[in-house]
């Protein structure tokens, strides 16, 4: 199979990441062993962000060349970033839990990460209430670049806002969070293993969108 | 599929007549018709009855309240006005009138989003004074400035409900489907409208509320880009 190389690369950087995250990388000065769930929870929310662009290309693609691949591309990776979007929300929240004491503290970061998510579950629904495949594409192909101008409001609420929420690395005009080069290196290999993760879905969630069109297909041609 | 590229070809005059015509066929329909505008009348009193009743009429933390109260209110009157700007055409079939028609997406969208501007303007005239009343509170800013910061935040929603009520004209679940992508895609503008108009009614000035008006104006120049690119795909098969 020639897919086993790949899948053996995404088991080992996950593999590593899990030991760092859980053992090589010190507890924290003041949050102890907490501040772990910080591993997840940001390259959940990168690759979220990443999923949503991926989503937007795909519409604009569609817009521009009227290929069903790009509408398959933009729908898959909205599944998968609605997946990690949930992921982050309910990490945060747990933090939030430990280090606040409350789960939900509506936080404009927190709240406008759920906005994301409702976006794209509004995104998800239109799909599934339209039954013209070509209608279904492009209508959706517009309301994905729609849904995407609202990234970069959950993005800079942090800033325009008053926050609990750690501080984006970009743009950078207020003093950062120190971070020790070890848990630096974490969260890089993190992002890295999570990416990979995700990519792997999201070839996965094609294969299974293309696959259930072959069905579908097949089904009519038996009926017909 | 037929694309039209209008804009650049007709004149800035005659795409401005082209949004005012589908304006004032709009406008000529409602008022023949006027059940929306009553039911809008209605549901402004009924929406701050309900509020007055809820926060108790003589509560002494009214501000924190109001400006929610507010612009819940105006949003779920601009629904209503949604789905009459799209959905109905579709459902009346004369959607195929407009696709004929020789005038450019783009003028259809504006003349569309001028009349739901309008629509969502005739709720407000009820539900702002009629709030004043019945909440027991005022705006101490510049009255001026509180019309033009009002204006703005409805015409974002305005924006985001026509776009909605085109896209919503194919989906199988029209009256489920219209909340459901506005309600995600306004809280760009619903936020800072809420935050703003709770500092107008104490009387803050303009640089005040200079981020809530730098955020609104950014959305609603987002906004009016990106359903001016993709408008002609929404409505052309």
């Amino acid at each position: 199979m020639k897919d086993k190389p790949i899948l053996a690369g995404l088991f080992l950087a996950n593999l590593i990441s899990l030991y760092m995250i859980f053992i090589w990388a010190p507890p924290e000065r003041s949050l102890g062993d907490s501040y772990r769930v910080f591993f997840i929870h940001t390259p959940a929310a990168w690759v979220s962000y990443l999923a949503f662009a991926i989503t937007f290309l795909g519409s604009i693609l569609y817009l521009k060349t009227e290929k069903p691949m790009w509408d398959l591309y933009a729908s898959s990776a909205s599944l998968l970033g609605l997946l990690f979007c949930l992921v982050t929300l309910i990490t945060g929240s747990m933090w939030a839990k430990l280090a606040w004491g409350i789960y939900w503290n509506w936080d404009p970061r927190e709240t406008s990460t759920l906005i994301l998510l409702l976006v794209y579950l509004a995104y998800i629904s239109f799909r599934m209430s339209i039954s013209d495949k070509d209608r279904k594409a492009r209508t959706s192909a517009v309301l994905g670049i729609l849904a995407f101008v609202s990234i970069p409001l959950s993005y800079f609420s942090a800033v325009f806002w008053a926050t609990l929420h750690p501080m984006p690395l970009f743009p950078i005009n207020r003093p950062q969070l120190g971070i020790e080069p070890s848990m630096l290196l974490t969260l890089a290999v993190s992002m890295i293993g999570v990416t990979l993760l995700f990519s792997w879905m999201f070839y996965l969630t094609l294969n299974m969108y293309r696959m259930t069109e072959k069905a579908e297909l097949s089904l009519l041609e038996i009926k017909e | 599929m037929t694309k039209r590229t209008m804009p650049f070809l007709s004149s800035s005059v005659t795409f401005l007549e082209d949004a005012l015509e589908i304006l004032f066929k709009d406008l000529r329909l409602e008022l023949r018709r006027g059940y929306e505008i009553y039911s809008i009348m209605v549901l402004a009193l009924l929406s701050n009855l309900s509020f007055g009743f809820a926060l108790g009429i003589m509560n002494p933390n009214v501000l924190e309240f109001v400006p929610a109260v507010l612009w819940i209110s105006i949003l779920f009157i601009g629904m209503l006005g949604f789905t009459t700007v799209f959905v109905r055409e579709m459902d009346k079939g004369t959607i195929d009138g407009l696709r004929l028609a020789p005038i450019s997406p783009q003028a259809i969208l504006l003349g569309k989003t001028i009349y739901t501007f309008m629509l969502m303007c005739v709720g407000a005239v009820f539900i702002i004074p009629s709030s004043m009343i019945i909440l027991n509170y005022t705006f101490r800013s510049d009255y001026l400035l509180v019309i033009l910061f009002l204006g703005l935040g409805i015409l974002n929603i305005a924006v985001v409900g026509s776009m909605v009520s085109a896209l919503a004209m194919y989906s199988e679940s029209r009256a489920l489907i219209i909340p459901a992508l506005s309600l995600p895609l306004v809280p760009g503008t619903l936020v800072p409208s809420i935050l703003a108009t709770g500092k107008l009614a104490t009387g803050a000035t303009i640089d005040m509320i200079l981020s809530e008006l730098q955020l609104n104006l950014a959305f609603l120049l987002l906004m009016v880009a990106a359903f001016w690119i993709t408008f002609e795909y929404v409505l052309y098969d």
